[in-house]
C-alpha cells in the first residue's frame, strides 16, 4: 500500500503532465504509475468539479448551488471513469491494444490532472473578475480541458502502441462500447422488472379474483 | 469434518437464527398489534314482532295505520308501500317520507316518479362488476316483496328488493339427476314423458340437466312444465336450492334483503338500517344506500329553506330557480382520502357537521346523523330540476371500489374494477327531530341543538372569566432545511424562532394590551414543524431546550395566556426516521399501494407533490397503529412543562385502511380517534384542535382554523355561521392566518370576525420569512413578527371592541335581513348589526356606517 502511494509516484503524476509521450510509455513498460493514485485523482477531479459549481462567481456560473450535491456527483464521475475504462479495454482487447486495464486506469486518471488544477484556479479567478473580464475565466477553464484530453489521447496512444489514427477510431468505439453496456444493464433491469410484475400480476389477480 | 464446513455452517445458522428473530418483531410489532380493536364500537339487532297497529288515537293520516306514539308525536306507517308520515302533536304539522302526490308531478320522469315513492335507493355491484340501482318502490313495495314488523316505540320494514321473479316460473333451468328423479316419481306417465323431453345432459356438472332453450321460449310449454312441477310438490324454494346448487353464476337473480327502522325516541324519528341483518343474495354487492331521499320534501308552493353542514354552514332555498346548477353534494369529514382521486379540481372546505335541515315557516326537520356519519355524503337539490320537490338526504358509502391496474407480459394493461369483500357494519342512523315554532329556522337549530349537545355532556361551560376575547397566534420554531457538509447536501433543523424568542413575543404583545393571548408553538420537538413520529420526545437544543420550554410556558401563563405545543398524529412526514412506511401506513384496497400525500402541485394538480422538498410528502397512519404512537406520546407529555396540546390533524383528518386481509372502514377509524382524543385529554392539558370535526368538540378548549365561511357552490343562497352558533361561549375559535390569507381588505376580515364571532388568528416568526425561501415550508411566506406585529394588535382591539361584551355569551340568533345587513343576538341581549355594504344602512332605528357595525340591543346583566 506505501509503495502504491509513495512520493515517487505522486512526483511521476506530474511529470506525466509536463511530459506526457515519455511518462505513459514507462507507466505501460516500467510499471511507473500506480491504480490508487489515479483514482484519487478522480475522486480530486470531482471534487473540483463541484466546487466549481458550487463557488464559482455568479457572473460565470447560473447554476443553483443548493441543487449542486457533491456526492451524487462523486458517484456519477466515478460510474463514467470505470465505464470508460471497461469500454476501452474491451474495444483495445479487440484491437491489438498492448495496454491492461491497469493501465488505461492510470492513463485516464492521469490526464486529470490539468483539469483539477484549471478548476481551482479558475474558481478563485472567478471571485475577482467583472462580466467583461469573464472571457479569462472561460480561457482557463478550457485550457485545463484542452490539455487533459490531449494527454488521454497521448496516454491511450502510448499505452496501446497505437498511431494517432487508430487512437482516434478505438476512442469513438469505446463510446460506442460505453452506450452498449449502458443498454444493456437497462435491458437487464427492465427484463427482472418484467418478470417481477409479471408474478405480481398474477398472485394480484388471484388474490381479487377467487 | 472440515473447518471450512464447519464455518459455513455456523454462518448459516447465525443468518437464519437473525432472520427469524426479524421475522418474529415484525409479527408482534405489527401483524398481531391489535390493540385498537378494543376501542371498535358495536350494537345490538333488535327483535320484532309481528305488526300490529295502535287501535286508539288514529285516525290522521288517511291509508296509514298507526305505528307508534309517545307524548310528541304519532308514526303513521303504511304496510304496503312503506310510507311513513310523522304527526307532531303540538301543532299538527306532518311530516311525510314520500311526497304524497308523486304520481301527479308535472316534469317527473317515471324513473323519478318511482325514486320519489321510494325510501331507500341501493346501489350495487353485479357479479361481474358493473354497477346497478334498485329503488325501494319499482323493486320491493310495488311487487309486494314487503314485511312490516313491530319494534318497541316503532316499525320495522324489511325489504327484498330485486327481480325475484324467474322467466321459467317454479321450472329450474338446472337440475340435478336426483331432484329430477323425484320430480318424475310423482307425476303420471303423460307428465313423466313431457318433462323428461324438456331435459338435456348439462355441462354445469356431473349428473346435471338442463332446460332446452326451445322450451324456455315457448310460454306455453314453460306454463305446461310448471302444472307438472306444482303436482310434484316442487315449490319456490325448491327452484331457487336447485339453482344455487347448480353453482352457475347469475342463475339465482340478484337480491337484497334490507330493514329499515323507525323509532319515535321524544321529540324526533330514529331511522336507522342495522347493516348486521341486511343479506345480500346472488352475488350481488351493495356499495351506496341513498335514505328517505324525499323524507319532508317541499313541493313548489311551500316557503322555507335547506340547510345543508357545507363550511360553516349554508342555506338553500326552497325554489330557488337554479335548475340548471349542480346538485350540492359533500362527504361528511370530507372524503376519504383513499376513496379520493389524486386530482384535485377544486379547493374545499370539508363538511365539519354531520347534519342538515328543513326549515319551513312554522315547522322544520332537523336531521343529525347519529351513526354512520363518516360513511355519509349529504346531497341537497331544488325543484325544477328532475320533478318539482325541494330535497336534501344522506347516502351512505358501504363498501369500497377500485380500480386494479393489471400489467401483462408486453404492455397489455388493464383495469380490472374490484369491490371489497364484505359491507361495513354499522347501525346507520340519523335522527330527525321535530321542531315547533319555539325553534324556528336555522337559528332555533342551532339553539335545540347546542342545548342537546350541553346535556349530553359534549359542550362543558368554560372555565376563566377575561372578558377580553383570546388573540391566537402560532410560533413557528424549527424548520427543516438543507444544509452542506464540504459539498454534500444533508437535512438539519433552523431556529426560526427559539424558545426565549417566543418569550418575547409573548411579552411584547402582552405590552401592546393583547392580555388573553393562546400561542401555538408548531416545531417544538423531533427535528421540527415536520417532526419525526411521537413514539419518543425530544427537544432541539437549537431551540433552547426543555428548560427553555419551561420558562416560555410560564412567561405565557403570566401574560395571561396558554402554551400549546403542536403534534401532527395521522400525517406523518415522509422524513420521519421512526416510521415504517411500508407497515405503518393505511393501504388501497387494490395493488397494495400505501396511502402517501403531499401539497397540490399547481400544474398537474395531483396532492401528492412535495413541491420540491420531500417533507412535504406525508404518509396517513393506519388507525391501527395510531393506538401505539397515541400511547407513548400522553404517557411521556405529562413529564413536560406546557399547559396545553395543539391537535394538528388529530381533530379534522379521518381515513380508512384499506389493507385486504385487515379492513379498518372510516367508522371504525373515527371510534380509534375518539378513543384517542380521550386518552390525550386524560393527560389534563387543554386541548386545541385544528379545524375541528363535530366529533372534537367534546375534548377541545380551542378551535384554530374553524370554516368561517363556506363554499361558494352556485346552487347556495347564502352563508351562515352555524358551526359557530352552536359552539360559541362553549369552545373559544377562530378562523385562519390572516397574515397568509390572499387578501389584506382589514374592514372585510375585521367584520367577518365580528359577524361569526371569533377571534383574530395570526402567525409569527422571529426571523424574517426570507430565511425560510429555501425549504418546505415557503408557503409561510409573510410571517415576521416585527413587520405584522402592528396590524396584528390593531386588527385584535377592533375585533375585541365588538365581541368584548359577548365573549362568553351564546349566540341566539342570526338573521340576514332584506338590505344586506346581518343581526346578530347574543343570550345576553347585546345586538351586533353588521353593515358590509359600501353605503350607510338604517335598521330598526339603529345606524350602521358602510363597512362597519353597530352594537345594539340591552344587555341584561
Amino acid at each position: 500500500m506505501n509503495e502504491l502511494f509513495s512520493k515517487e509516484k505522486w512526483k511521476y503524476a506530474f511529470y506525466t503532465v509536463s511530459h506526457p509521450m515519455d511518462a505513459y510509455y514507462e507507466i505501460r513498460h516500467r510499471g511507473r504509475g500506480s491504480v490508487p493514485v489515479a483514482i484519487v485523482l478522480v475522486v480530486l477531479f470531482s471534487l473540483s468539479f463541484s466546487i466549481n459549481r458550487i463557488s464559482a462567481s455568479f457572473i460565470v456560473n447560473d447554476l443553483n448551488p443548493l441543487a449542486v450535491n457533491a456526492l451524487t456527483e462523486l458517484f456519477s464521475v466515478l460510474l463514467m471513469y470505470l465505464l470508460f475504462c471497461v469500454g476501452n479495454w474491451s474495444i483495445t482487447c479487440l484491437m491489438e491494444g498492448e495496454g491492461r486495464l491497469k493501465d488505461i486506469a492510470i492513463a485516464a486518471g492521469y490526464a486529470l490532472t490539468p483539469m483539477i488544477v484549471c478548476f481551482n484556479v479558475g474558481t478563485l479567478f472567478s471571485q475577482y473578475v467583472t462580466l467583461d473580464e469573464g472571457g479569462f475565466y472561460y480561457m482557463i477553464i478550457a485550457f485545463g480541458v484542452a490539455y487533459s484530453l490531449v494527454m488521454a489521447l497521448m496516454g491511450i496512444m502510448q499505452v496501446h502502441n497505437y498511431t494517432l489514427g487508430k487512437t482516434l477510431v478505438t476512442i469513438f468505439l469505446t463510446f460506442i462500447a460505453m452506450l452498449i453496456i449502458i443498454f444493456v444493464v437497462l435491458l437487464f433491469v427492465d427484463l427482472i422488472t418484467q418478470v417481477y410484475s409479471f408474478f405480481y400480476s398474477i398472485y394480484q389477480e388471484l388474490i381479487f379474483r377467487i | 469434518m472440515a473447518k471450512s464446513k464447519k464455518i459455513i455452517i455456523a454462518a448459516v445458522t447465525l443468518i437464519l437464527a437473525v432472520a427469524v428473530i426479524f421475522f418474529a418483531r415484525w409479527l408482534i410489532r405489527y401483524y398481531f398489534y391489535n390493540d385498537y380493536r378494543e376501542y371498535i364500537s358495536s350494537y345490538e339487532y333488535e327483535e320484532g314482532t309481528e305488526f300490529q297497529a295502535l287501535q286508539d288515537g288514529g285516525g290522521e293520516v288517511a291509508g296509514m295505520e298507526l305505528a307508534a306514539e309517545n307524548d310528541i308525536l304519532k308514526l303513521y306507517a303504511d304496510t304496503e308501500t312503506a310510507e311513513v308520515a310523522v304527526v307532531d302533536k303540538r301543532n299538527g304539522q306532518i311530516a311525510y317520507s314520500n311526497p304524497m302526490d308523486a304520481d301527479d308531478d308535472a316534469i317527473a320522469s317515471t324513473t323519478n316518479k318511482n325514486y320519489l315513492k321510494s325510501q331507500l335507493i341501493l346501489d350495487y355491484f353485479n357479479t361481474s362488476r358493473t354497477e346497478g340501482t334498485f329503488d325501494s318502490f319499482s323493486y320491493c313495495t310495488s311487487r309486494g316483496q314487503l314485511e312490516a314488523e313491530s319494534i318497541p316505540d316503532g316499525v320495522r320494514f324489511i325489504y327484498t328488493l330485486g327481480d325475484l321473479e324467474s322467466a321459467t316460473g317454479i321450472v329450474p333451468q338446472y337440475i340435478s339427476r336426483a331432484t329430477l328423479d323425484r320430480v318424475l316419481a310423482a307425476l303420471d306417465e303423460d307428465g313423466v314423458k313431457f318433462v323428461e323431453k324438456k331435459y338435456v345432459e348439462s355441462t354445469v356438472g356431473e349428473d346435471y340437466l338442463e332446460l332446452l332453450s326451445s322450451a324456455m321460449k315457448g310460454a306455453s310449454q314453460i306454463r305446461k312444465l310448471n302444472k307438472y312441477f306444482e303436482q310434484a310438490g316442487f315449490t319456490n324454494e325448491d327452484y331457487i336450492a336447485e339453482m344455487e346448487n347448480s353453482g352457475v353464476e347469475g342463475a339465482v337473480p340478484i337480491s337484497f334483503v334490507v330493514p329499515l327502522e323507525y323509532r319515535l325516541n321524544g321529540d324526533a324519528v330514529d331511522v336507522s338500517i342495522p347493516m348486521r341483518a341486511v343479506q345480500e343474495n346472488g352475488g350481488g354487492s351493495i356499495f351506496r344506500i341513498q335514505l328517505l331521499r324525499y323524507f319532508g320534501a317541499a313541493g313548489t308552493d311551500e316557503n322555507g329553506y335547506m340547510l345543508v353542514p357545507n363550511g360553516s354552514g349554508s342555506v338553500i332555498r326552497f325554489n330557488n330557480g337554479k335548475t340548471t346548477s349542480e346538485n350540492y353534494s359533500e362527504y361528511v369529514y370530507g372524503i376519504d382520502k383513499l376513496a379520493a382521486e389524486y386530482t384535485v379540481r377544486e379547493n374545499t372546505e370539508d363538511v365539519k357537521l354531520a347534519l342538515y335541515g328543513i326549515f319551513r315557516e312554522h315547522s322544520s326537520i332537523f336531521a343529525t346523523i347519529e351513526d354512520g356519519a363518516s360513511f355519509a355524503n349529504i346531497s341537497a337539490g331544488v325543484a325544477g330540476k328532475i320533478h318539482n320537490y325541494n330535497y336534501v338526504y344522506p347516502s351512505f358509502v358501504l363498501r369500497g371500489n377500485d380500480k386494479l391496474s393489471m400489467f401483462g407480459t408486453t404492455g397489455n394493461e388493464a383495469d380490472i374494477p374490484i369491490v371489497e369483500k364484505e359491507f361495513y357494519d354499522a347501525n346507520l342512523t340519523v335522527k330527525y327531530t321535530m321542531l315547533t315554532e319555539e325553534n324556528v329556522g336555522y337559528a332555533g337549530a342551532a339553539n335545540y341543538y347546542r342545548e342537546r349537545l350541553v346535556n349530553e355532556g359534549v359542550l362543558k361551560a368554560r372555565e376563566g372569566s377575561s372578558d377580553d376575547i383570546k388573540f391566537y397566534y402560532d410560533v413557528l420554531g424549527g424548520v427543516m432545511m438543507y444544509k452542506f457538509f464540504l459539498g454534500t447536501r444533508y437535512q438539519g433543523m433552523y431556529a426560526m424562532t427559539t424558545f426565549d424568542q417566543a418569550a418575547d413575543i409573548s411579552a411584547d404583545l402582552a405590552a401592546s394590551g393583547v392580555s388573553n393571548q393562546v400561542m401555538n408553538f408548531q416545531g417544538w420537538m423531533n427535528r421540527g414543524y415536520y417532526h419525526d413520529v411521537v413514539d419518543k420526545i425530544q427537544i432541539p437544543r437549537a431551540l433552547g431546550g426543555k428548560r427553555d420550554l419551561k420558562k416560555l410556558n410560564e412567561t405565557v401563563a403570566a401574560n395571561g395566556g396558554t402554551l400549546y405545543t403542536d403534534v401532527a398524529f395521522q400525517k406523518v412526514t415522509e422524513i420521519s426516521k421512526r416510521y415504517s412506511k411500508e407497515n405503518e401506513t393505511s393501504r388501497y384496497y387494490g395493488g397494495g399501494y400505501i396511502a402517501g400525500f403531499g401539497l397540490v402541485d399547481p400544474a398537474t394538480l395531483r396532492q401528492t407533490s412535495g413541491l420540491g422538498w420531500a417533507e412535504n410528502i406525508y404518509f396517513l397512519i393506519s388507525p391501527k397503529f395510531l393506538v401505539r404512537y397515541v400511547d407513548r406520546f400522553t404517557s411521556k407529555i405529562g413529564k413536560y412543562d406546557v399547559d396545553g396540546i395543539s391537535l394538528r390533524d388529530l381533530g379534522n383528518v379521518l381515513h380508512s385502511d384499506k389493507k385486504r386481509t385487515n379492513i379498518i372502514d372510516r367508522e371504525e377509524a373515527l371510534d380509534v380517534v375518539t378513543a384517542s382524543l380521550a386518552q390525550i385529554e386524560a393527560v389534563g392539558k387543554s386541548i386545541m384542535v385544528n379545524d375541528g370535526n363535530d366529533y372534537a368538540f367534546a375534548y377541545a378548549d380551542d378551535i384554530i382554523n374553524a370554516p368561517l365561511s363556506d363554499n361558494d357552490y352556485y346552487i347556495v343562497d347564502e352563508t351562515v355561521p352555524f358551526y359557530e352558533m352552536l359552539i360559541h361561549g362553549y369552545i373559544d375559535y377562530s378562523g385562519a392566518v390572516i397574515n397568509l390569507s390572499d387578501t389584506f381588505d382589514r374592514s372585510d376580515i375585521v367584520l367577518g370576525l365580528i359577524e361569526t364571532g371569533a377571534s383574530p388568528h395570526f402567525m409569527f416568526t422571529h426571523q424574517s420569512s426570507s430565511a425560510i425561501k429555501d425549504t418546505g415550508l415557503n408557503r409561510f411566506y409573510s410571517t415576521g413578527y416585527d413587520n405584522w406585529k402592528d396590524d396584528a394588535v390593531g386588527i385584535y382591539n377592533a375585533v375585541n371592541d365588538a365581541l368584548k361584551p359577548v365573549s362568553s355569551a351564546h349566540i341566539i340568533n342570526h338573521e340576514i335581513l332584506e338590505n344586506d345587513i346581518r343581526v346578530i343576538t347574543y343570550d345576553n341581549g347585546v345586538k351586533i348589526y353588521i353593515n358590509k355594504s359600501t353605503s350607510d344602512r338604517n335598521v330598526d332605528g339603529v345606524e350602521v356606517p358602510a363597512k362597519s357595525y353597530q352594537l345594539g340591543g340591552d344587555k341584561n346583566e
